[in-house]
């Protein structure tokens, strides 16, 4: 399991890996990944400072219950509000529905971004203050 | 969960997207990248016989109990694992890989590629008209 300060490094490099390539214009899905990479790291750094890691699901990657976790612990706790949660979750639907009817198309990646943008701008402050 | 042509064209631009980013040494977009292409080319040949995956545990058992006795190798199937797991670990884990790790992910990517773009050219004559072989670049 990656400590704080890992999960810390690693959403900084996909948070500015996001935000170039973005204004690049870059394949659209990649951006999508990138951006919720991004928040899911800065969400498990503040999970690790709590000693605790989301699960997978068998033959998955771990982010089963990462939505679980940050309601119980870092909602919980005061740190962040149910509507920030409620973003994280339609981040985690979007994503997951990526690819119903097509792939992602530059309309879709702004709007993603649009909805990404205030969760990481909270998440960052959170982490700063921890 | 997407049709032929969705994932074929997927796959190539992920392809080149990887390719960029090995050039760049931006090593993440490449170990992202370069994973999707080998996922996307397999849903692409799931799709030639009606099969959507809904996980990785789905993509992973189709491979293992389908495609590999369809013709794709042991070897294939060693590559994906391989794929799915390193990037399992330097997407979402602690993990920073070194520029020779990232030259062997990208060579297994490679290797994968050709195994299905093999295959489905096998299929060219089965395909809707403008999926087959090469329709995506």
């Amino acid at each position: 399991m990656a400590t704080q300060n890992q999960h810390d490094d690693k959403s900084k490099m996909f948070w500015r890996l996001a935000q170039d390539h973005y204004e690049k214009g870059t394949t659209p899905f990649l951006c999508m990944n990138l951006i919720m990479y991004t928040v899911g790291h800065l969400i498990e750094g503040l999970l690790a400072a709590r000693g605790r890691h989301p699960g997978a699901p068998v033959r998955g990657v771990p982010h089963a219950d990462r939505g679980a976790l940050l309601r119980k612990h870092l909602v919980g706790e005061g740190l962040l509000t149910d509507a920030d949660a409620d973003r994280y979750g339609e981040m985690v639907v979007l994503r997951d529905t990526f690819i119903d009817g097509g792939t992602q198309d530059r309309p879709f990646i702004e709007s993603y971004m649009a909805l990404a943008r205030p969760l990481i701008d909270r998440l960052q402050a959170v982490a700063a203050r921890s | 969960m997407a049709i032929l042509k969705d994932h074929l064209a997927l796959a190539e631009t992920l392809h080149a997207d990887m390719t960029g980013a090995h050039r760049r040494g931006e090593w993440p977009i490449v170990v992202d990248a370069g994973f999707y292409t080998v996922f996307h080319g397999m849903e692409a040949v799931n799709a030639t016989e009606c099969r959507d995956t809904y996980s990785f545990a789905d993509a992973a058992d189709v491979l293992e109990t389908i495609l590999v006795k369809n013709g794709f190798s042991e070897e294939f199937a060693s590559d994906y694992r391989y794929l799915f797991y390193f990037r399992r670990g330097a997407i979402y884990g602690a993990h920073v890989p070194s520029d020779g790790q990232v030259g062997d992910y990208v060579r297994r990517v490679e290797r994968c590629r050709a195994a299905i773009q093999s295959y489905l050219g096998t299929w060219t004559d089965r395909l809707p008209a403008g999926t087959g072989k090469g329709a995506a670049k």
